[in-house]
This record gives structure tokens, sequence and C-alpha cells, in this order.
């Protein structure tokens, strides 16, 4: 696998100035096939939480582990042998090992978390995942309503709402409904303890649209 | 008088306003919209949400009429540049027109060009989500415009400018609680509510003072412990039991009585709740100076079918025996047209109760009081499923009939054949801000029904436009509407017509209001939710509509996709847009 560093400081997505994560990512190389930046976040959201956001309301950062909020596991951080390719997603927020907070004041940190068959992933979605196991922003990208339900035939997040449907296996692209944009992850590993953990903060900004 | 003192925020904090034309709006006499003008209301003007504050959705115009609506042209349009569903009437003031859309915009127009004279543009909150992204429309009051946001705020604007005049914040969007009804303007005050019901709120309605946005009274929908029907509840179950308002209440200027509609109880299965769940999926009648519940009707109680009664009754007069009964009419989302008498005291009196769609969940209507029996196969609750008619959006949804006084009909956007199935699982902690209902999701996503009776092989009537005589009690005509939702609010005008959307092929339509028959149709841009109206500037005559699908007309059409073979269902694009018509060469 050939690995990149990604230091890149700015882009320009839809006409609006983002950041860049300033954090090094590394990638897989088939992130790079989809292009620039993967990892966003906008401006004025990066220099608040630089400056003085309470770790329970700041987006899901590097090295964060994952702690499940409902069901069987409720209240446990997230291991890979948690989920099962069969099971339905599991609702969970970053969770802040420094500080040891859960980082659920910000509800647009709200993760979907599964595990699907890694060979049928699409390759860019594959090196966001570790095990298989999945994190998808629970937020749709359409007016923001949490996601809730599963199609699993098909492997789509469906939100009640308006009916958007997800792809789990090709990075959260939209398949039916009202939302423009696909839905942010967050790129998984694992710690030296076996913990599911994020590699780095969402690949865009979670939240729904404006128009 | 209690004053929130602390929540009226910095003037623009809010939003953004824009102004198309220089100067205009601050140049130009603007005239005031008074308690006695909304009282009795010029037929030129739509100055509020269903042209009088009766509800009738009727104006006395008749230039445009069944003689000549075949010559119905546009003749101006205006993108809002938000997608969604509008479900706002264009309401016009002496050819200034003012719209509300989604995203909690509003602008402001000339309603003969369509030129714009200013835009608000709410600065809605990045982690607020929207169940019902729409809103249905401002109010006219005073020298100002007022609109109910779904971050659960009021803002008033002047009505020249845009400029903020207050924001105030009604209710805490991060527990669930939105706003997305039109406002009743009355009596100088501004009249809003809460909705929330799958979100475990427990519902109010709110009294501002239209100056200055200071909350002149706070009314729950469920009574507290200490208060009358408050023994209807268990436990703590009052605390999020729903009783949302979704839309305006309708308004009697004689006697200062607000009746408005409410949501079901919450979460949705009824053994979580058990009791009546007073004032739970009801009509109550307020005292607009006091707030106080002077009077009420429960349509249903204890509700399993997430019938909310979302719609306030129409205040008319109707002959009953040989007497003039002051009454309130209601198509009810239980399928049943209720008919009441309402007093100047505030007690509502049942009357009768007619079905206007097929409901199987309900045995028979005690004669006297209206009280309904449940046939419990037909009712679901926890670990327990059932199937029912009509669906959970049951015979009509939000968009509101309308009446004529000249024909004396009473028409309904009904929707026939639809059922739904579902039951619940053991309710889990409430999570505040998130989904409270105690059914599952994927289970109210598959929950929708034909009729047994239905054969899809065949188009299938769902939509229906029915009109009914109210002093006879008899269904004049109706019009079916094939293989689609039909979620649209109806106009009634003089000009004995019946102008309405709603369907997947984005037509906008005019019907004979005496005969039913179809004598216009024109396709729009998006399907049509808004509520229409109808104005005169310059003795010209004009039509006017919002087109932009969404919400649960949406969501209606998505189930309905998978239930009709392929190909009968249409994909509905997205997008909004102002329609104004009038005749050609007028």
């Amino acid at each position: 696998m050939l690995v990149v560093k990604w230091t890149v400081e700015k882009s320009s997505v839809s006409g609006k100035q983002l950041l860049v994560d300033r954090r090094t990512l590394i990638v897989g190389a088939a992130a790079t096939v989809v292009g620039l930046p993967h990892v966003v976040r906008a401006e004025a959201e990066a220099e608040a939480e630089a400056e003085a956001v309470a770790p329970n309301k700041l987006f899901a950062q590097a090295g964060d582990r994952i702690q499940i909020i409902k069901g069987e596991f409720k209240g446990k951080m997230l291991r890979p042998e948690m989920l099962s390719e069969t099971a339905k997603p599991i609702e969970a927020f970053p969770f802040d090992p420094k500080n040891e907070v859960l980082r659920r004041k910000n509800r647009q940190n709200r993760l979907l978390v599964l595990r699907l068959n890694p060979d049928e992933m699409e390759a860019s979605t594959r090196e966001l995942s570790v095990e298989g196991v999945l994190a998808y922003s629970a937020i749709c990208t359409h007016r923001a309503c949490t996601i809730k339900a599963w199609k699993v035939e098909e492997r789509h997040l469906r939100c009640h709402c308006h009916l958007t449907e997800f792809a789990a296996l090709t990075g959260g692209t939209v398949m039916t409904g009202p939302a423009q944009r696909q839905l942010p992850m967050v790129p998984l590993g694992l710690d030296g303890d076996g913990f599911v953990i994020a590699k780095a903060g969402f690949t865009d900004t979670p939240g729904g649209a404006t128009t | 008088m209690r004053v929130l003192s602390t929540a009226i925020m910095a003037l623009a904090a809010g939003g953004l306003v824009t102004s198309a034309v220089a100067d205009s709006g601050g140049k130009a006499p603007y005239n005031p919209v008074t308690d006695a003008r909304l009282k009795n209301p010029e037929a030129k003007n739509w100055l509020t949400w269903r042209g009088n504050y009766e509800g009738w959705g009727h104006s006395k115009l008749k230039k445009i009429n069944s003689d000549n609506v075949k010559d119905l042209v546009p003749v101006w349009s205006y993108s809002t540049g938000v997608s969604e569903g509008h479900q706002a009437p264009p309401m016009v003031n002496d050819g200034i027109m003012y719209v509300s859309t989604p995203q909690n915009q509003v602008l402001a127009l000339d309603a003969v060009s369509g030129t714009e004279i200013w835009r608000y543009v709410r600065k809605l909150p990045g982690d607020l989500k929207q169940l019902h992204p729409t809103n249905r429309g401002v109010a006219l009051y005073g020298d100002k415009v007022y609109m109910a946001t779904v971050d659960a705020g009021v803002v008033a604007l002047d009505a020249k400018t845009g400029k903020v005049v207050w924001d105030v914040k009604a209710g805490d969007y991060k527990d669930g609680y939105y706003s997305t009804l039109s406002l009743l303007a009355a009596n100088g005050k501004i009249i809003t509510g809460v909705s929330g019901g799958e979100y475990g709120i427990r519902g109010y309605v709110t009294a501002l003072d239209a100056e200055t946005g200071a909350e002149v009274w706070k009314t729950f929908t469920i009574p507290g412990p200490g208060e009358e029907g408050h023994d209807t509840w268990k436990g703590d179950s009052w605390k999020v039991g729903g009783g949302s308002i979704w839309m305006q209440g309708n308004y009697d200027a004689s006697s200062g009585l607000i009746y408005i509609g409410t949501g079901n109880g919450g979460p949705w299965m009824p053994d979580t709740r058990p009791g009546d769940n007073l004032y739970t999926t009801s009509v109550v009648a307020l005292d607009i100076t006091t707030g106080k519940i002077k009077g009420h009707h429960q349509y249903h109680w204890n509700d399993a079918w997430d019938w909310d009664e979302v719609s306030a009754p129409l205040l008319m007069d109707i002959n009953r025996d040989g007497k003039k009964v002051k009454a309130l009419v209601h198509a009810g989302r239980n399928g049943y047209i209720w008919t009441l008498e309402r007093t100047a005291e505030g007690p509502i009196k049942f009357v009768k109760a007619d079905p206007y769609v097929r409901n199987d969940a309900f045995t028979k209507i005690d004669q006297k009081t209206g009280r309904p029996s449940y046939d419990p196969a037909k009712t679901p609750g926890v670990n327990k499923k059932a199937t029912f008619c009509p669906s959970l959006w049951g015979g009509k949804d939000w968009p509101p009939e309308a009446y004529n006084p000249d024909t004396g009909l009473f028409y309904i956007p009904a929707h026939i054949n639809l059922c739904s199935e579902y039951g619940g699982v053991p309710l889990e902690e409430r999570d505040p801000g998130e989904l409270y209902i105690g059914v599952p999701i994927d289970v109210i996503l598959s929950s929708l029904r034909f009729h047994p009776s239905v054969d899809t092989k065949k188009p299938v009537p769902i939509g229906q436009l029915q009109a009914w005589d109210m002093n006879t009690g008899k269904m004049a005509w109706s019009h079916s509407f094939n293989d689609t939702p039909f979620w649209g609010p109806l106009l009634s005008t003089g000009g004995n017509l019946i102008f309405t959307g709603g369907t997947s092929d984005r037509m906008f339509r005019a019907f004979n209001a005496k005969t039913g028959d179809k004598l216009w149709e024109y396709p729009t841009n998006s399907g049509i939710t808004g509520a229409p109206s109808t104005f005169e500037v310059g003795g010209v005559q004009y039509v006017a509509v919002q087109s932009g699908w969404g919400v649960d007309a949406e969501r209606m059409q998505g189930l309905l996709k998978d239930m009709l073979p392929k190909g009968r269902v249409p994909k509905v694009p997205q997008g909004g847009a102002i329609w104004v018509f009038a005749l050609k060469g007028k």
C-alpha cells in the first residue's frame, strides 16, 4: 500500500473557503484517487475548536475511542468483535480518552458504526475502515435528522425524515432522496489495546444543508 | 403579565435581510393590518393564512370564474432558492406580497410584477434537525410581518424594510421543540405553538405581545398536576405526552376564543400512556386574553394511530333541524367529519360525526358525547401489531379544507384506500432531542398498506377531493387522483372555483365548485403543497401559489413507489417557486 502524507492547508469546496484539518493525516493511496480534500472543517469551527470549545463539544478528534450509547454494549468502548456483518448499525459517539469525556454535547458527533465485508467495499471506503468496521456520521446531510434506519439487503443507511438513502459500501454516497451530499465518515484504526479509534476527524463537516 | 426580557435577542442576530429594490420599502406608505381589517377582510387582499379568522380559505373575488378559468395563464414566477415543502400562502396587503418558505425565509415582492423588495433569511443553528422542513405562513399585523421558526422562535419584521424588530425564543430546539405553523394575530397578540410530538415534548400555545415579543401567556395542551384533566394521565407520562401544535388556530372575534387543534399523544403506543390523555387529539377553546382553556372536545381518546388532529375546525353557521347552529366543522385525521357547536362562554357541544373515508378502528360513536369505541384488533400497542385504516396520515392530514358560503359546501383534500400496519416496542430512556416514538423507525417506514380491496394492476385512487353539504350531511361530489398522494391545500372563490395542487404530476388545478368538474390545470416546476391565495390589484384578479414538493408528501410518495408497479410513481423534482396567474390579456 502506498502511503502519502497530506499537509494541505486550504482548499475551496463549493465556493466556500474551508480549512483542511491541520493535523497530518496518513491515508491509503485509494483516497487520493477521489481527490482533495477528504478531511475538511469549516474555518470558523476549526478556529473555535483550537480556542475554547469544551472537549465534550469538540468534533471527533484523532485518537478518540468510540463509545456505544445503545443496546447490548451500551457504555462500552467499541471493539471490532462487538459487531457482526449481519447486525444493524449501532449508535455511538466519539470518546476523548485524554479528558475521559464523551463528545456528546455536540449532536453532530453522533455516529453509526457497523461492520461489513471489506471485499465488498469500494476501495476508498475500505481505507477508512478497520477490520470491516466503518463509522458514519448519523446526521443526514439533507435536514440533519438523526439517521436510524437500515436497509440490510442494499446495505443502505436510510433517513426516516425524508427517505434519503446512503450507501454504506461506497462511502455514504446518496442513492435516492433529497440529500445532495454523501455522509461524512470518521477514518478508523485500532489502538494497542484493541479498541477502535478515530485516525482523524470527520472526512467532511457533519450536518444538514441550508438550501 | 410575565415578560421574558432575556429571551428578546439582539436585532438582526437571527437573520440577514437583503433589499433588492433600493428604498422602495421605506418610502411607500404601508396600510397597517388592524383587528378591524382582520375581522372583516377586504376581498382584494389575502391577509391571513386562510383568508379569514374563521378558516374558510374562501375569497369573494369572482372575476376569475368557472366560465373563464380556461384562459388562466401564468404572469410571473419567482424562485425561492430553497428546496423542501413550500406550504405557505402568498399573503397580499395592498399590492405587496409576503411569502415564507422552508429554512425560514420571508420574501416581500411586488404582487403584480414579482419584483423582490426585500428578503429575510434566518440564520438557523448548525445542529438543528428538521423533521418537517417547512413554514405554513406569516402573519401580517400592524406594520409588521411575523413568522414562527423551525428553531422554535418567533421573529417580527418591519413590513416595509424586512428589518428584525424583535426575535424571541418560544421553545428549546435542542430538546425537540420546533414550530412550523402560521401565526394567528389578534387582540394585540401573536399566537404561536410548538411541535415535537415525535421527540417526547409537552405541547403548548404561547401568546406574545405583538409590539415587544414579550410573553403574555403560555398554556400547555397537557394539564399539569392540579389542573383539570391531569387525571387523564398516569404517572409521569404527561411530561412527555405530545399534544403538539402544528397549525394556526381559528378565531371567533366576537367571543375572543381561539379554536386550535392538538396533536396525538406521545409516545405513539397507547398503553405507554393509559388514560384519555387530555387535551391531545382535541379542539381546545382558549381565551385570547388569558390563555385559559374555556372548552374542548376530544375527537378520540388515547390515540394509537398517529392521528394528530392538527387542523383547527372551521367556524361556520349550519342549519340543523331547522335551527341555525354556530358550528365548528373539522375533517378529522381519524376519518370523520366532526360537527360541533361552539358557545360564547367556551364549552363545545358534540353535534354529530360522519365518516368521509373508511375507518375500521372505531366500532361506534356515542351519539350524545361523540366518544368513539375502539376495535382492540385494530389498535396497536407495545409488542402488539395491528393493521388499521385510514393510514397514519389519516383521512386528511394538515392540508386545510375550505368552505364556500355560496355553494354551502365544505371541501376536503382526502386520502382514501390507504391503511397502516405497525406495533410498538418497550420504551427506551428518552434521549433529549432524539426520536421518542416507541415504534421502530424501520417499522414505520414500511407501515403503509393499501386497503385489501385495492387491485394494483389498475390505477389506484389515492387522493380524493370531496365536497360535502353540511346542511344535509351528504357528499355532493368527489374527484379522485390515481396513483398519487394528494397534499393540496384548498382555495375556494366566489367565481365558483376550487383551486388546488398536491399531486405528483406537478399540476395546479381549478375545479367547478358546484359540480367537481376539472376546468383547468397547469404544470409547475415542482409538486404543489402550498396554500393558494387570490387577490386583486388595479382591477385585475390574480391567483397565487407556491410550488415546492417535500416533507410528508415526499414521504408518502417514497413509500408508494415501493407499493405500485414500476413506472407508475414519477419522480417529483424539488426546488421552490412562487407562481402568479391571471386571465390572458388582463
